[in-house]
């Protein structure tokens, strides 16, 4: 079994294969996706699934192209503000099975509209997930922007708030695995750090310790990028 | 990347390196943009007419505010590996259309070549302009809102340096501007662009707002 973080300098995104029982997933692959094939193969793995945590707009996605060479599924979520032509819509509950890992799909909007996160779970010790891979919605340090619809900065701000609120109800044990570190332009409040448990975020991230929604709201509107 | 990330973009292309050129062969490329990807003080000390400054660490986050889709880009870079840094930098943000690159502005200063520079001035030079209160002067700060939230220099303008990419139509190319940010990196980019806009008084100001800060009190 692995899970191993790539990481692209400059934009700061950080991208992930995790694989067991000759299965892998990529989640939010970079558009040079050699590097996913070439350690798939090394941990004799086929990729079978690509996970989008959202549409990026400041990278292009590999999982187009990491599709066609593996023959994977890329899934997407839903509301992409365009149909991805690429993917199949994946829906809160939907599961993957890489090996003996399960990966459910939680709908967590706020920062885009289309925003998932990919709660993991190891079936040989199912008490609670191990991991979460959390896109642009929780970052180590931060949360991630609300600024992208600016007619609906509230409702997105308050998405952001609920959405934040199920990531919690994971469980401090959790692992967090988010789709940017420090010094990405999604946000400048990331710790230098790129690992985290959601209990750790839920004492120590600042966005976290605001307990009230409203006041969460006011929070991200008063926020400037 | 936003239309590439609903319709699915390509693989990028295998070979990273771009193709040299020579100095005539990048003069007659007819490139929609000429990036010289060095060291902000090596693009400030001299550099080709007409270019700009995105040093290859910044082409992430700056290059994509300044080259739209499909449009065709030179690079100018001081060695062949800064090259393919930046030409694998740029594919990952969906601009693949790199015509050719070039090394060695030296050299065509040494061929004949006209080469452009800009001043990079000091808080002692910019304190004095504030001073002197100088209409026909302006200090554009380019950091984003949030850090000119902690701290600003009175007197200044903010225009985030992406913005640039059209506000500088709004600027009077007549005029004298410097440009500030947090070192004076991303001023570098911002006043390379007006310059390469046909703007001759811009100058940048070195150390920007952290020489400042170390300059009060």
């Amino acid at each position: 079994m692995i899970l191993e973080k790539i990481k692209t300098p400059g934009l700061s995104h950080l991208s992930y294969i995790v694989g067991s029982g000759g299965k892998a997933a990529v989640i939010d692959p970079r558009r040079d996706c050699e590097i996913y094939v070439e350690k798939a193969r090394a941990e004799g793995l086929t990729i079978t699934h690509i996970l989008e945590t959202h549409r990026n707009e400041d990278l292009v996605s590999g999982s187009p192209v990491l599709a066609e060479w593996t023959g994977a599924t890329v899934l997407h979520g839903p509301n992409a503000g365009g149909d991805v032509a690429f993917a199949k819509t994946a829906r809160e509950g939907d599961t993957v099975e890489i090996g003996q890992l399960k990966i459910e799909v939680l709908e967590t909007p706020g920062h885009t509209d289309d925003s998932l996160s990919f709660v993991l779970h190891d079936t040989a010790y199912p008490d609670g997930p191990v991991g979460v891979f959390t896109g642009d919605a929780l970052f180590v340090g931060d949360v991630g922007r609300t600024d992208f619809y600016p007619d609906r900065a509230r409702e997105v701000a308050g998405a952001l708030y609920d959405s934040l609120q199920k990531l919690l109800e994971l469980g401090d044990q959790t692992l967090l695995y988010p789709a940017h570190g420090a010094g990405s332009v999604c946000g400048s409040g990331m710790a230098e750090r790129e690992f985290s448990t959601i209990g750790h975020e839920r004492r120590n991230n600042p966005r976290l310790q605001i307990k009230s929604r409203d006041e969460f709201i006011e929070a991200k509107l008063a926020e400037v990028h | 990347m936003e239309r590439l990330n609903v319709e699915g973009g390509n693989a990028p292309p295998r070979v990273m390196r771009p193709r040299m050129l020579s100095l005539k062969q990048l003069e007659d490329c007819g490139a929609d943009h000429l990036i010289d990807v060095r060291e902000p003080g090596a693009w400030c000390a001299a550099h080709l007419l007409g270019s700009y400054c995105i040093p290859v660490s910044m082409i992430p986050a700056f290059a994509g505010w300044f080259v739209g889709e499909g449009e065709s880009v030179a690079l100018v870079a001081a060695d062949e590996d800064a090259l393919e840094t930046a030409k694998t930098h740029l594919a990952r943000i969906g601009l693949d259309n790199i015509v050719g690159a070039y090394t060695g502005v030296i050299p065509a200063a040494a061929q004949g070549r006209d080469l452009g520079q800009v001043p990079m001035i000091k808080t002692q030079e910019v304190k004095r302009r504030i001073e002197a209160a100088d209409n026909g002067w302006t200090l554009i700060d380019v950091r984003a809102a949030d850090e000119r939230e902690q701290a600003k220099i009175d007197g200044s303008t903010h225009i985030y340096a992406g913005h640039l990419n059209e506000k500088w139509q709004d600027l009077d190319p007549l005029a004298s501007y410097t440009l500030m940010c947090a070192s004076g990196m991303r001023a570098t980019v911002a006043a390379s662009w007006l310059s390469s806009k046909g703007f001759a008084n811009v100058d940048v100001y070195l150390g920007s707002m952290g020489a400042w800060n170390a300059n009060q009190g």
